[in-house]
């Protein structure tokens, strides 16, 4: 009587389990989540968050996850497992720098054949900006948002100096003149306190300077450096940029990592430096202080060499689907989605960067009273398109390239020694081209 | 268990393995290919009707297609390329959308981009995969990783069938038993150590970039430009230099461990403090030292400033950032050497030491007859253990100092990490792997050769 009491106790059990577990398979079937990468701090993915829910609002059954990975190299490499595996992300951050490797392996999906369909304007994005995603007539990444580097001076150090605020256009002699004045022994130990630039080894900090004071260090067409890392312009703006550290002692200690610890913001705060070259990324950590009135800042273009044009660097990311996606239509759809003027307004409430959407971006400046936000859409005139959207092996290219300040502050060495060592570096480098057989 | 019945067990395990390695590798070919064969149909059928429309023959169609999507367009599509080019997989519907009119647009790698205004996606994006792809994939019947796979299979299955008629029942039913408890573990063991272990080897000798299709052959290519890296060797030195904390840490260890072996108060609170950095985790360690090691405010500066000593940039100087990373190794590893030490301490029996006491050796002799060759295993362990996880450092670099400054701290794991994930050469990174195991293998032998010789005194 026991034995078939348990049985039917078992039965039961076995039965409800069934149905909890069918229940749960067609719940779990209802419905398609689309997946969005990205490397959002918890800020912005909180002004993610505030739109994204659109999406799914207007497609019954379609939910939206945003997944974030704040590291960029950690991120970078769980998008490339993903898409080697064949489980991307319907939609994915893409780095400038990442999309020569991406498209020359055929991982983007095309998505210029559907901006019409899908309702964005291509003409919408600022051209520049579009540009860095374009190859041709096709489109790898919507343009989420942008950045040109320009110079940000401490206004509290310029006037304890009675030293005039720089123009919006200034000359590299004008610029040394300037930070020679602002560098001093305050109170008077024999050392001194206050600096007036920062020198980083890191290139994405210098190749806007370099190519404002007429070097550059590849060839246009991008395949090697030799004959113009090592050209006379080139050496020139390289003995310019390093004398700040090796002649004119104008740069505190000089950071020697690549990991950069925040030294140079936190001697910009309080003072003890006076101009720092910054991005639209460093807004965010900036806007605190400046609503504070904790100190004052003000932005101007990168110093250009006399007798060639001012110049910049813009960094941008976009949205991008992989080939391999498994809901294309609604990929492509929600990229749409996540670079239409909507979410870039939200978006732009964070300030990390400058939407890409033109009228989106025109419209932010307007709405500065500081001024600070027109100097950054004025330097885009003079943005170009960083190496690392052009060609594949910008990656190793800018392992190599901090040797060159390593050597030239660090150990003194000889400017076209060390130019044209590093560039027989480089031209190896790009002689070696992806799935082409080492020599 | 008859030798029959054992036979007859191998021969159907070996063919359900080989039918098993062959039916994977002809079904994924299957996969990519029928992927393929969508994609290239729809640019075939495109290019032939713009040709058609222009007025070129057909022969020539075919040529430029091969050449186009070095497919085999022949093959494929045969002399009535419109017709039976179209595969199942790809709606008739569509084709009919397709517009005659409209100029073929160039893609990146020369092929023509059909279907601007198709409506169907996932068709669309297959074209894609064809245009940039290559779209070129024939099958083989038998590919050669999978024949020397089932290769190995026959020949283990020929060697069982020889045993199986010399070993004894008995013997047999043992292996058998055996063998069913190993089963698992083995299996386990084969996907995920022998599995990627095998898969690097693959690697080393072929150039892949992880998110391409691709992946050629390169002989010893990988190999031989290694060898001709100057940064490659840099890094091999930089970690063989940087491996010398594990005598320094064997050395402090043993000290602490003589210290602390003895059963007194706060023995046990002491051990647990020099214990603790082992635990800590190492990125944690990595930022609290970078910020002791800061020259504007470090506490490491600050210390010796009070004795008269100048500012030293610990991580930002060439000469000492190497250094720097292995007083923090040392400061790590020492609780857990010492531990280690502890226990082969306490494994040595009390009778050697008072033989020693009765025969009047001092504290010294007593240390280097008695204690020192007993703890000839231990040290053995603690330095095999000690040099292949130096050899294997990554962490502490990636988080201090990413190899810099004038790749003073660029040691040979960072550099695999860099060059595989970070340059995406795969191929290249493996052959570093490869050249790290064989280096560890050859110092590892080396090792039990001089210190692997068993002292007994019973």
């Amino acid at each position: 009587m026991a034995v078939r009491r348990c049985a039917g106790a078992l039965v039961r059990r076995s039965a409800g389990t069934l149905f909890l577990l069918l229940a749960a398979c067609a719940a779990a079937d209802r419905g398609t989540t689309l997946t969005v990468s990205n490397w959002a701090g918890w800020q912005e993915q909180r002004l993610e968050e505030a739109y994204i829910g659109g999406f799914g609002a207007a497609r019954p059954g379609v939910r939206v996850s945003l997944e974030s990975v704040s590291n960029q190299a950690e991120y970078r490499d769980r998008i490339l497992t993903s898409i080697a595996a064949g489980a991307p992300p319907d939609v994915f951050l893409l780095d400038n720098i990442d999309i020569p490797a991406f498209v020359e392996s055929g991982t983007l999906l095309d998505l210029a054949p559907y901006a019409a369909r899908v309702g964005v304007p291509l003409e919408g994005f600022d051209p520049e900006v579009l540009a860095i995603f374009r190859r041709g007539a096709a489109v790898y990444a919507l343009p989420k948002g942008f950045t040109p580097m320009v110079l940000a001076y401490n206004k509290e150090v310029f006037d304890r100096f009675l030293i005039p605020y720089p123009p919006e256009e200034w000359s590299w002699e004008a610029f040394r003149a300037a930070a020679k004045a602002l560098t001093r022994d305050t109170d008077g130990d024999g050392t001194r306190d206050v600096y007036g630039f920062w020198l980083d080894r890191r290139p994405f900090m210098w190749i806007a300077s370099l190519w404002a004071l007429g070097g550059d260090v590849l060839c246009p067409e991008g395949t090697r450096a030799s004959g113009c890392l090592d050209a006379p312009n080139s050496v020139w703006a390289f003995s310019a940029l390093t004398g700040l550290a090796t002649r004119d002692s104008v740069v505190p200690r000089y950071f020697g990592l690549r990991r950069s610890l925040g030294d140079h913001l936190r001697n910009f705060y309080s003072g003890r430096l006076a101009m720092i070259p910054v991005g639209h990324f460093w807004m965010p950590q900036f806007r605190p202080f400046l609503e504070q009135g904790r100190v004052r800042v003000g932005f101007t273009q990168l110093p250009h060499r006399e007798g060639f044009p001012p110049a910049t660097v813009l960094y941008a990311s976009g949205f991008a689907v992989a080939r391999n996606a498994h809901h294309k239509r609604l990929s492509v759809e929600l990229a749409a989605f996540m670079v239409d003027s909507l979410a870039q307004v939200t978006r732009a409430a964070g300030g990390l960067e400058i939407p890409a959407l033109s009228r989106v971006a025109d419209q932010v400046v307007r709405a500065d009273t500081s001024g600070l936000e027109g100097v950054f859409r004025r330097a885009v005139r003079t943005g170009r398109m960083p190496w690392g959207a052009r060609i594949g092996r910008w990656r190793e290219v800018e392992a190599i390239l901090p040797d060159i300040i390593d050597r030239l502050v660090m150990n003194g060495e000889d400017v076209e020694t060390v130019l044209h060592d590093v560039a027989r570096q480089l031209d190896a480098v790009l002689a070696r081209r992806a799935g082409e057989r080492p020599r | 268990m008859s030798a029959r019945s054992f036979r007859t067990g191998v021969v159907v395990v070996a063919a359900v393995c080989c039918a098993g390695l062959i039916a994977g590798q002809r079904w994924g070919d299957a996969r990519a290919r029928q992927q393929h064969r969508g994609a290239v149909a729809l640019l075939a059928a495109d290019s032939v009707r713009v040709a058609q429309a222009r007025g070129e023959a057909p022969a020539a169609t075919l040529a430029r297609l091969e050449r186009r999507t070095g497919y085999r367009a022949t093959v494929l599509c045969g002399p009535d390329p419109v017709r039976q080019c179209v595969g199942a997989s790809v709606r008739p519907s569509l084709l009919d959308s397709l517009r005659l009119d409209e100029a073929p647009r160039p893609w990146p790698d020369g092929a023509i981009a059909p279907l601007t205004d198709a409506d169907d996606w996932d068709v669309v994006g297959a074209v894609a995969v064809a245009a940039t792809s290559g779209a070129e994939r024939p099958l083989a019947p038998v590919r050669p990783v999978t024949g020397i796979c089932v290769l190995l299979v026959a020949s283990l299955a020929a060697w069982l069938w020889r045993w199986a008629g010399d070993a004894p029942e008995r013997r047999r039913r043992e292996t058998l038993v055996a063998w069913s408890f190993l089963g698992i573990p083995f299996l386990h063991l084969a996907v995920f150590s022998f599995g990627p272990l095998a898969f690097t080897v693959y690697l080393a000798f072929h150039e892949w970039s992880l998110v391409a299709d691709a992946r050629p052959f390169v002989g010893l290519a990988n190999f031989r430009e290694l060898a001709r890296d100057p940064l490659f060797w840099r890094t091999l030195w930089n970690t063989a230099l940087y491996t010398t904390y594990v005598p320094i840490t064997m050395a402090l260890a043993l000290g602490l461990a003589l210290l602390l072996n003895r059963r007194r108060g706060g023995e046990r609170l002491l051990r647990t403090v020099v214990f603790l950095p082992f635990v800590t985790s190492a990125v944690a360690i990595a930022i609290v030292w970078q910020w002791m090691f800061n020259p504007d405010f470090g506490l490491a500066n600050y210390l010796l400033g009070l004795v008269g000593v100048p500012s030293i940039d610990w991580l930002g100087s060439a000469r000492t950032a190497l250094f720097a990373i292995i007083l923090v190794t040392v400061w790590t590893q020492v609780g857990y050497q010492m531990i280690v030490f502890l226990a082969g301490l306490q494994g040595i029996p009390q009778t050697y030491y008072d033989a020693a006491l009765v025969d009047g050796a001092s504290p010294w002799r007593r240390f280097r007859h008695v204690t020192l060759p007993l703890l000839r295993p231990v040290v053995l362990f603690v330095l095999v253990t000690g040099i292949i996880s130096g050899f294997q450092v990554f962490t502490l670099v990636y988080m201090m100092t990413e190899g810099g400054p004038l790749h003073s701290t660029d040691v040979i794991v960072y550099r695999i990490y860099q060059t595989a994930w970070e340059f995406l050469r795969f191929g290249s990174a493996s052959a570093m792997a490869l050249v790290l195991f064989g280096v560890l293998l050859a110092v590892t032998v080396v090792q039990f050769k001089l210190l692997g010789k068993r002292v007994d005194y019973t």
